[in-house]
């Protein structure tokens, strides 16, 4: 049984109009495996890996099935409580925002590992100091002492995934972990998430939209968009030919350094459809160069083959190579 | 952090500097005298009163002896009760002032914090909804409709509390004006708490909390709570002032012999030395405690309290 | 300039759709009809003394609808020359503070540099004095007459308004217009007056809307203490503290200009949060 099962994850919110911002996702993460959701902005995949702690906005509402472990995590009277800051860890964005500010990082370390249960205060420091020797912030006691906002970007987020790990976590969730941060920076934290998950023997459910992320980390790749997937498959059979015409847009997209100068960038034309509005046939139809009237009428379902998945009437590639 | 201190109170200092000049000009460059208002007095006892209180001399040596006697605590003495000088009557009505208002301060804080941390919580239900009605009352009626009423009802209606004069062992005296006083600051402190901590808990930083497991009372008070009162700190200075004024209407209605009522009688005798020296003593009291909560404040933010840090 | 068009247009949809902002606006509407014409179409006069009619209750004695003050002078007529003149002295003192303080924080976000700073340095300066206090002496040197109070409490009212413009013109110092104005030759006085100022309207009007009531409430403090309006000239201050020497027996007397004061203030402050949410809707 794979650690973490979705099953028809449907999220929507309400408001003015009500937006649908996840519809009917599966997807499933293995033990120690890496699955990396990659997407544009607005394709749904942030409020995924919120649903399924437990952390969406109070307007927002998640239906259908996120097993962890066996234990259902959706449902009435917040279940996901269970799970939070135990067997899965968090991950987000923008490191600054993960941390409060007036509270020094030795302490909220400690706390995380604590809230999990069973250590002493005395405990949890002395592994909050592991653990940020791990994470590889260098000088780990001095930094115990320091608040938030006197360190760099780049061991800010490190602090966090620290606190992230502290109750060693059996999958980490990380939202865009390295959008926030410099170039050099980015790489090293991609190759220290790397690292992590082997030493610890962890999974991870990584969000993203950098591909460059992508190739890195992960064994399995999901392609979303408009709140739906679209391609599912194991990462280097993706890499090597993707079988929607959006995943192979995006592949397209990145510049190579082999490419002659004065070369057009390519891009996929046209933009994603406003959060909300609903399509009859394929969502990716308007902007899909193969497109046909099927598919402007007919949504394509999402199909699966052992760990490949695709929802397209005509992918690249009908038959398996 | 003590750079910090250093700089603001070598800032106030100007400040200060600013309010014992301006008063003195005011009262000073202001056209007549403070004898115009007596009748009946004859041209020589005029002469001779001015030669007493120092008034022949030009203006600029009247400015170095009165700074000079505010180095001693001395302000001169007043034009309308003869036999007392300045600081006689303010260091009488001072206790009093001083014990009505930081009671009211207190009392704010215990009543108005707690009731906007209550109302965040139930955010939207009735109880939020009711409190925030009656905060907008607390802060749109001033002081002297407050007081009246107040007066009205539990002095003379119900017959619980007095209604005025103050004997000193009498503390149910003290009552109505502390409550008097301190209704528009509870207003106000339970509307900032309850807006600020709303704001708080919508913070990134919170949610990553709970991302983290932290259990939910955890999360609230020691890191939801600490970063909503820092605005409500910052408050505290204005807090200070509005007590201070108000204290004039309460010692006035209530009758209670503090500095406040000293001030109204010296403006309506038009008593110069009085009300200027009233008028510093008071606008000391604000630079201070302005200055004390934004110490308090500086300390609190860690991003203030550790600025060397690179 | 279509943009401001817009701009506009639809401040005054969500204006429209503020109902207690409306209904604010539609009191004090009626509230200033009351003072101006009121007075003049019933039938006593405010110094007027009805010798048999002294403390009499609302609805008591005829033609004095809302009864009598102890000396028999009709208070419906007394309140409305008291709203006649808290009003009348707010508007104007807040005139005065708006002229003042539009113009330093205008000149001072423009010019930026030290004389901004310096500009600054002195309203902060002046901020830190306590205002009513300073109303107090200037009333004690200069005399207890509206113009001094007018005066007294324009000099301190305009140092928000300078720092909210101020702001204002900083950020709006950087837009393109200016540049495209300043490449069009025209000065610093013409760019100021023809380009930021207009734009400033927005946030200068809901300020001195909220301006009004703090001044009404400095006034009604000091006449309450009868430091402000001397009798027999009326003000709500000094109305409300009659009453409340005879509020024992005469209840009304306390009642009616207190509550006249009271909502004067809460719809002056309705209104403002109305054109504040109209102006730059955010969720509170």
């Amino acid at each position: 049984m794979a650690l973490l099962e979705i099953r028809g994850l449907t999220v929507d919110f309400d408001g003015p109009r009500r937006v649908c911002a996840v519809d009917h996702v599966d997807l499933s993460v293995e033990r120690e495996s890496c699955l990396a959701i990659v997407g544009e902005s607005g394709s749904g995949k942030s409020q995924l890996l919120l649903s399924c702690v437990g952390l969406l906005a109070a307007n927002g509402h998640a239906r259908g099935s996120v097993r962890f472990d066996g234990v259902e995590l959706l449902g009435a009277g917040d279940p996901a409580a269970r799970i939070r800051g135990r067997g899965i860890g968090f991950v987000f964005q923008d490191a600054s925002g993960s941390l409060t500010p007036h509270r020094r990082i030795g302490e909220q370390l400690a706390e995380a590992g604590i809230a999990a249960g069973g250590i002493t205060r005395h405990a949890a420091i002395a592994e909050a100091e592991r653990m940020l020797t791990r994470v590889r912030l260098p000088q780990a006691r001095r930094h115990l002492a320091d608040y938030p906002h006197e360190l760099s970007g780049g061991m800010r987020q490190r602090v966090a995934i620290a606190a992230a790990l502290m109750p060693r976590p059996q999958i980490l969730f990380a939202d865009e972990p390295t959008t926030a941060l410099d170039m050099t920076v980015q790489a090293e934290i991609i190759a220290l998430l790397g690292d992590l998950s082997d030493e610890l023997g962890m999974a991870m459910l990584l969000v993203t939209h950098d591909l460059g992320v992508v190739s890195g980390l992960a064994d399995h790749i999901a392609v979303m968009y408009a709140g739906r997937i679209l391609e599912s498959a194991e990462a280097s059979r993706f890499f090597a030919g993707p079988r929607h015409p959006y995943s192979a847009g995006l592949l397209a997209a990145v510049p190579s350094l082999d490419d002659p100068p004065g070369t057009e960038l390519r891009c996929i034309a046209g933009t994603p459809p406003r959060s909300g509005t609903t399509l009859p046939g394929c969502r990716f139809e308007p902007r899909c160069e193969r497109a046909q009237p099927r598919c402007r009428g007919e949504d394509p379902p999402f199909v699966s083959r052992g760990s490949a998945g695709i929802a397209c009437h005509f992918p690249l590639y009908q038959d398996d190579r | 952090m003590l750079a910090y201190i250093a700089r603001r109170l070598l800032g106030a200092i100007p400040t200060l500097a600013v309010i014992v000049t301006l008063s003195f000009a005011m009262t000073r460059l202001a056209p007549g005298g403070p004898f115009d208002e007596e009748q009946a007095l004859p041209p020589e006892i005029r002469a001779n009163l001015e030669v007493a209180y120092g008034l022949d001399q030009p203006v600029t040596v009247q400015f170095g002896r009165y700074l000079a006697g505010l180095l001693h605590g001395d302000f001169g003495p007043s034009y309308k009760f003869r036999d007392f000088t300045v600081t006689e009557l303010i260091s009488s009505g001072l206790p009093v002032s001083l014990a009505i208002g930081a009671a009211a301060i207190l009392l704010a804080i215990a009543v108005g914090i707690p009731a906007g941390i209550f109302a965040a919580l139930r955010q939207d239900r009735i109880a939020d909804r009711v409190m925030m009605a009656l905060a907008v009352a607390g802060i749109s009626v001033p002081v002297f409709v407050i007081a009246p009423f107040l007066a009205l009802v539990f002095g003379i209606w119900l017959h619980w509390l007095p209604v005025a004069g103050w004997a000193p062992g009498r503390p149910g005296d003290l009552v109505l004006p502390v409550v008097t006083l301190a209704l528009p600051v509870i207003a106000y402190l339970a509307r900032l708490t309850r807006g600020s901590l709303l704001e708080v808990m919508r913070a990134p930083w919170i949610r990553a909390a709970r991302a983290r497991g932290l259990p939910q009372h955890r999360i609230l008070l020691v890191h939801a709570l600490p970063a909503a009162l820092l605005p409500v700190v910052s408050y505290l200075g204005p807090a200070v002032a509005a007590v201070l004024t108000g204290s004039l209407v309460v010692e006035t209605i209530f009758g209670l012999p503090g500095m406040g009522r000293h001030l109204v009688q010296g403006a309506l005798n038009r008593d110069y030395t009085l009300v200027m020296g009233m008028v510093i003593v008071y606008a000391t009291m604000m630079i201070a405690l302005n200055l004390a909560a934004d110490l308090i404040y500086a300390w609190l933010d860690p991003r203030i309290r550790r600025e060397r840090r690179p | 300039m279509s943009r401001h068009g817009g701009l506009w247009r639809d401040a005054l949809h969500r204006l429209a759709a503020n109902r207690l902002a409306l209904a604010s606006l539609a009191i004090l509407v009626l509230m200033t009809a009351a003072a101006s014409l009121g007075p003049l179409l019933l039938d006593y006069r405010q110094d007027e003394i009805d010798w048999a009619h002294m403390a009499a209750a609302p609805f008591s004695a005829e033609g004095h609808w809302l009864g009598t003050d102890r000396l028999g002078r009709d208070l419906l007529v007394r309140t409305l020359h008291g709203l006649r003149v808290s009003m009348g002295i707010a508007l104007l003192a807040t005139l005065v503070s708006l002229a003042i303080g539009v113009t330093w924080g205008a000149v001072a976000g423009y010019l930026r540099g030290r004389t901004d700073a310096l500009m600054m340095r002195f309203v902060d300066v002046l901020y830190a004095l306590p205002q009513v206090f300073f109303v107090i002496i200037l009333t004690v040197v200069f005399g207890r007459s509206p113009a001094t109070l007018l005066v007294a409490i324009g000099a301190f009212g305009w140092l928000t308004m300078a720092r909210i413009v101020r702001g204002q013109a900083l950020a709006l110092r950087e837009r393109e217009f200016v540049d495209a104005a300043i490449v069009g030759g025209a000065g610093t006085a013409r760019i100021v007056a023809r380009h930021i100022i207009p734009n400033l309207l927005g946030p200068v009007i809901v300020y001195a809307t909220l301006t009004v009531p703090q001044v009404i409430l400095v006034e009604s403090f000091l006449s309450f203490l009868g430091i402000g309006i001397q009798e027999p000239l009326a003000s709500l201050g000094n109305l409300i503290a009659d009453g409340a020497t005879e509020m024992e027996t005469a209840t009304w007397m306390l009642v009616v200009p207190a509550g006249c004061l009271v909502l004067l203030v809460f719809c002056f402050n309705f209104l403002g949060d109305g054109l504040r949410d109209a102006l730059d809707p955010r969720d509170h």
